[in-house]
């Protein structure tokens, strides 16, 4: 059995499955880059199920908005506390779309408020360096004409651990694309996903 | 007429001068007899009965031996007392069928938690009452030949009561924890491993491999030797650069646990407990508090070698083996992905799992004490104790009244933590009860007697010459 199974988020509300390439692309990286024991295919783990127990780190992402059900809350706050790491990504790139107002609501019900994660934190060392904190996104950059870049990530720390991890910068759409095409780039821009995997795997 | 009572009176001064004379010949007599129609004989209930008579005895000139029949030890100023008379020719033997062999340990645990472990021995099934000078801590029945607890916050000294017979010892000093090195690939086992071993206090160095040729360091493994580090968990195989230090670790009186194909790297081959066999699928599909690891694959540690300790068993295969090799300590253990266990075994898995892992490497780590005195964490008493017990708690209501103050009495007495076995050591096995010879009363009261009977006997005689102008 490999050690390390990407996991996609199902909950009730929302468009959860709005980014089905994230994880093919995100295993290849993995899979590129290291010897992380990585199964090939992720797999969709409902939040309100006891299977979300089975995978640590779990990636939940989307454009519409969250609410999170009894059982959905009570499960992401049992996992967080055991040690598993929550990976949100805002699809919709915002700071006051839907998405981002009812998905921090929801964790902060569910887990505790969102802060700020300084730039220099060790998920940002993990395994490749980013000096700047989290990598710029294309869409950020020049995709949707906004001008609208995020400088930070944010998280709910459990001690000195992330527990959500949560970004608008649409990672979702930045890295949703079928893995060969990795080819056409000149610098691989899912190199974070691996610092991010990594930490997981050793923080 | 009055001759007559004259010579009646003279007759009676007679008489009593040959009294005189004669009791003064039995005194002397019975004073040279051989000792067996003298032997003392005390049946004894409790530790002042013992004290009462020991006094009794000692002041006696006519002890010439004393044999104990008791249900309870005499407490360690007694015995004391009778290995004084023992010593002074006094013949002391005992004798007690009802007497319990118990004793008490207290070892400290080398966990960042400190706390100590207490081991009491005592006949299986038997309740012991576990107390410190503070009051009643617990009570477990006995399995086997005892009970362990793991404890934290006593106030020493501890006592361990068994069926009336109390043991007592004090804790020793405590442990210097060092750190943990923990090498391996970089998984879910390493990240859960290390959080539990964090959040339980210990400090982890650590080296995981999350690609050839890259690390993901934590702390400093640059030295493993004893002066840093108390463990080595090896997690897998990728630490084979690091075998030979770690074996040279172990040999130094460091310890080691292996987890998984760690245990075949040539240089820690010859140190492990044995060889982890083929996987097995868990035997449970969930984790309940019956088994907790039930629901954890493991390998079966096979090819045991003939020093090795099997700890931990499931299904008549081992689970955790250990050994010493030269003075460390060596701990394999087969279960495989232990942080589902964590993760999946419901509400209180996360703080089993960490206390699972903690007292694993509490049980392996390197031993250096902290020198003289006693833990300041321990000392300081700080809020109620917290049990770890490894044995089923007994009854929270056999607290009572009479146990807590004879409890409380009798820790603030001397240390005694193998009563029974001082006794043995100190006056010898239990003799049977001489048969006849013996006398329940005491000695001392037949002289006192006979000088009262002689005192009488002499004034009379003495008052009736004096009464009738005799000289």
């Amino acid at each position: 059995m490999s050690e390390f199974v990407f996991a996609t988020a199902q909950y009730e509300s929302g468009d959860w499955d709005s980014a089905p390439l994230v994880a093919p692309n995100i295993i290849d990286t993995i899979a590129r880059y290291t010897s992380i024991d990585v199964t090939p295919s992720g797999v969709i783990v409902p939040l309100s199920s006891p299977a979300l127990f089975r995978y640590p780190l779990v990636f939940l992402t989307g454009h519409l908005p969250v609410r999170f059900a009894d059982a959905e809350r009570l499960n992401v706050r049992s996992f967080t506390e055991r040690g598993g790491l929550l990976f949100i990504d805002d699809h919709n790139h915002d700071i006051d779309g839907a998405f981002h107002k009812t998905a921090t609501e929801a964790i902060r019900d569910a887990v505790g408020p969102l802060v700020q994660l300084p730039n220099t934190h060790s998920l940002y060392s993990a395994f490749f360096t980013f000096d700047d904190g989290p990598p710029a996104t294309s869409h950020e950059l020049n995709g949707w004409g906004d001008n609208l870049v995020h400088s930070h990530l944010f998280a709910v720390m459990q001690g000195t651990r992330i527990a959500v991890l949560y970004s608008n910068k649409d990672y979702s759409s930045e890295w949703g694309y079928h893995p060969d095409n990795k080819r056409f780039l000149s610098i691989d821009n899912t190199r974070f996903a691996v610092n991010i995997v990594v930490y997981a795997l050793t923080r | 007429m009055r001759l007559l009572a004259d010579r009646r009176r003279i007759t009676a001064e007679h008489a009593l001068r040959v009294i005189s004379v004669a009791m003064l010949a039995w005194m002397f007599v019975w004073s040279l007899m051989p000792s067996r129609s003298r032997e003392s004989s005390a049946r004894i209930g409790s530790p002042r009965a013992v004290r009462d008579s020991l006094a009794a005895w000692s002041a006696s000139a006519f002890s010439d031996s004393i044999h104990l029949d008791v249900d309870t030890v005499p407490d360690r100023a007694m015995r004391d007392w009778l290995v004084a008379l023992r010593r002074n020719s006094t013949g002391v033997t005992w004798s007690g069928a009802r007497l319990v062999a118990t004793a008490v340990a207290i070892s400290p645990l080398g966990s960042p938690a400190g706390g100590v472990s207490i081991r009491v021995a005592a006949p299986a099934g038997a309740p012991i009452a576990i107390a410190d000078a503070l009051g009643e801590i617990d009570t477990v029945t006995a399995r086997g030949g005892g009970a362990v607890l793991a404890m934290r916050g006593i106030a020493a000294p501890v006592v361990a009561l068994v069926n009336g017979q109390a043991a007592r010892a004090a804790n020793v000093d405590s442990l210097v924890s060092r750190r943990v090195a923990v090498i391996g690939r970089a998984h879910w086992e390493s990240k859960f491993l290390i959080a539990a071993l964090e959040e339980s206090g210990w400090t982890v160095d650590a080296v995981l491999s999350v690609a050839p040729g890259v690390d993901v360091t934590q702390g400093d493994l640059a030295l493993i030797d004893t002066a840093n580090h108390g463990v080595v968990i090896m997690l897998d195989s990728s630490g084979a650069r690091f075998g030979a230090r770690v074996a040279r670790f172990v040999r130094q009186g460091g310890g080691v646990i292996l987890l998984g194909s760690s245990a075949l790297l040539p240089a820690l081959k010859p140190i492990a407990a044995g060889t982890p066999g083929a996987r097995l699928p868990p035997r449970t599909l969930g984790f309940s508090s019956e088994s907790p690891r039930g629901g954890l694959a493991f390998q079966p540690l096979a090819s045991l070698r003939n020093d090795a300790v099997p700890v931990e068993q499931r299904g008549g295969r081992t689970a955790i083996a250990a050994r010493r090799e030269g003075s460390g300590r060596v701990v394999q253990v087969g279960y495989i992905q232990s942080w589902r266990w964590r993760l999946m075994g419901g509400e209180n898995s996360a703080e089993a799992h960490r206390e699972w892992w903690s007292d694993i490497v509490a049980g392996a780590a390197y031993r250096a004490e902290r020198g003289a005195g006693v833990d300041k964490r321990v000392r300081a008493g700080g809020p109620p104790p917290i049990k770890q017990s490894t044995l089923p708690v007994g009854n929270a209501e056999h607290q009572s009244t009479a146990v807590d103050t004879a409890l409380l009495h009798i820790t603030s007495m001397r240390l005694d933590p193998a009563p029974l076995a001082s006794l043995i050591h100190d006056l010898g096995p239990q003799v049977t009860r001489p048969s006849g010879g013996s006398s329940l009363l005491p000695r001392k009261s037949l002289p006192a007697w006979l000088l009262l009977a002689l005192f009488a006997a002499l004034l009379t005689e003495w008052a009736s010459r004096r009464l009738r102008g005799a000289r």
